[in-house]
């Protein structure tokens, strides 16, 4: 299938609980996930020589230096929030095929619950409780100077205007386009019903309990909207040597992008919806680069703040044309059943929001199958989000 | 000092690049970048010519005429500033002079209070009106005309 060597192999994946709620700061739930993913490759802390993170996360790489007794010669940061994942994936195979580690820890660690919401707005605008006026900077597209005095505050509001725009694009009624976006979200929570570690795996949602969510931000409801929790997630992303000498096959990462143009940081409006040509071209390349076509792909794990993320992801990788994913999505759903399962930890959705960690962690088992969810087909898996994105296989 | 809503209103931070454009929308006026050598033109301001880092950037002042792309309208405050003023209309418009510009949609106006709201692509013109945060500055008004609410592309 592919004529390429692997960029390098991942050996372990971990994870602290989930929740809604926590007494565990993000320092703890971190080297709790990175505790975890290196007993799962069967490594021990002296083995780690490289730390990649978000550049989001307030654990910094000395505070896990100092807890896990790690003596490290590489570490490195990516930004721009959720991108992160496939990005961290991509510094890490990069750092370990030039050889300046040989073992790197990939993290994610997020009170997202109890400290940081990312559907609220006091992160950037702080807590505006005092008399005075809110200042907002920079001009990033929710909450920056330029959007902010206007109200366009959160990414769900940014996304709930990419929404649209695909709605107006794709000339579909509000009830065709809730239609696609309702079999997103009632897809990805029934994965999570079979997931131990999900959030919402007791609480099923059909279509008209979806309806009935509120309106947030039209036509974005309720349930089109990522979680807000407390967790971590880490990956051990090692050299093919170490891989080798382990109880068990590493996953291959075949290629990873941190891809970013005019206009792509994480929620812009101002350049192209994010299933353009330019993110289609960031796709091409990185399944061309495999020797892999779209439909070689077996899951897919699409980065999902809201649902419309996953709608742009099909089509920006790959696997609809560009305003026809509505249809495919309506018609047959993201399921176990469907022609291409899609987050099937439940993802942001309904497993946790860890920042596109758990959709890493999620497609490692599902290569190792060992999936809550296992496909039963055999393949590559995607995990992207936006214009960065990286493909794994058993 | 008149009584606001909790928080107060949300105003942009100036800077040295941005302000002569702030001193512009706060009379309602659409300031944008143009390239003198390249004519690309810029929103949001930056400092270099993304055509050529040696071109020459100045201001010019927009038509205010555009486009909706797209639009939503909040119905849920995610900050203490807007608690008072839900639901609110956000609208994404590209200008003619090609940008896209974040701005409201003002509400109350033929066209808006239909079920489903403006329709794709409506003609608006931006002038000063109350933003969702509080200030004046330029917001989107539908272009008058019977099929407002369904201006197509």
């Amino acid at each position: 299938m592919t004529g390429r060597e692997p960029l390098a192999q991942i050996v372990g994946v971990g994870e602290s609980a989930y929740a809604r709620g926590t007494d565990r700061s993000e320092w703890e739930l971190a080297v709790d996930a990175v505790t975890r993913a290196l007993a799962d490759a069967g490594l021990a802390a002296s083995a780690v020589d490289g730390l990649v993170r978000y550049s989001y996360d307030d654990v910094d790489e000395a505070m896990l230096v100092r807890s896990l007794g790690l003596r490290i010669g590489y570490y490195s940061q990516t930004g721009y929030g959720g991108l992160g994942a496939p990005a961290v994936l991509a510094h890490a195979c990069g750092a370990v095929a030039a050889g300046l580690a040989r073992v790197v820890v990939c993290y994610r660690a997020l009170n997202g619950w109890t400290k940081t919401r990312y559907g609220r707005a006091e992160r950037t605008l702080g807590d505006g409780l005092g008399s005075g006026d809110v200042v907002a900077s920079g001009d990033r597209a929710p909450s920056g100077a330029f959007a902010g005095p206007y109200g366009l505050l959160s990414p769900g509001q940014v996304m709930a205007l990419w929404a649209r725009e695909y709605q107006w694009q794709a000339g579909l009624t509000d009830e065709q386009l809730a239609s696609a976006l309702g079999q997103i979200a009632i897809g990805q929570r029934q994965f999570a019903a079979r997931n131990p570690l999900a959030i919402l795996r007791d609480r099923p949602l059909d279509m008209s309990g979806y309806l009935a969510g509120r309106m947030i931000s039209t036509p974005l409801r309720l349930f089109d909207l990522a979680l807000e929790s407390d967790g971590a997630a880490a990956v051990v992303v090692a050299a093919p040597s170490v891989a080798k000498a382990l109880s068990r096959p590493g996953v291959s990462v075949l290629g990873a992008t941190a891809g970013l143009f005019r206009y792509a940081e994480s929620i812009s409006v101002y350049g192209e919806l994010r299933n353009g040509p330019q993110y289609r071209g960031i796709a091409r390349r990185l399944l061309e680069n495999a020797g892999l076509r779209p439909s070689d792909i077996a899951v897919a794990m699409i980065y999902d703040a809201t649902t419309i993320s996953v709608l742009l992801g099909l089509e920006a990788y790959g696997f609809h044309e560009p305003f026809t994913a509505w249809r495919a999505v309506t018609a047959h759903g993201i399921g176990a059943a469907s022609p291409l399962p899609v987050n099937t930890s439940g993802g942001h959705l309904s497993e946790a929001y860890v920042h596109g960690m758990n959709h890493l962690t999620e497609a490692v088992r599902q290569c190792r199958g060992e999936s809550a969810n296992q496909v039963s087909r055999s393949g590559p898996v995607l995990v992207s989000s936006g214009p960065s994105a990286a493909l794994l296989a058993p | 000092m008149t009584s606001e809503p909790a928080g107060g209103r949300i105003v942009p931070a100036e800077t040295a690049l941005t302000a002569a454009y702030w001193a512009a929308a706060r009379r309602g006026v659409v300031l944008l970048q143009r390239c003198a050598d390249c004519a690309i033109v810029v929103h949001p301001p930056e400092p270099v010519c993304p055509g050529g880092t040696m071109h020459e950037l100045g201001w010019f002042e927009a038509s205010g005429q555009g486009r909706l792309v797209s639009f939503t309208s909040v119905e849920h405050a995610v900050h203490p500033a807007v608690r008072g003023r839900l639901p609110y209309l956000v609208a994404l418009v590209e200008l003619d002079e090609g940008p896209r510009l974040i701005c409201n949609l003002a509400a109350n106006q033929p066209g808006c209070d239909a079920p489903a709201g403006p329709g794709p692509g409506a003609r608006v013109a931006l002038r000063l009106g109350q933003a969702a945060g509080g200030l004046d500055l330029p917001v989107a008004y539908l272009a008058p005309g019977p099929d407002a609410s369904r201006h197509t592309r």
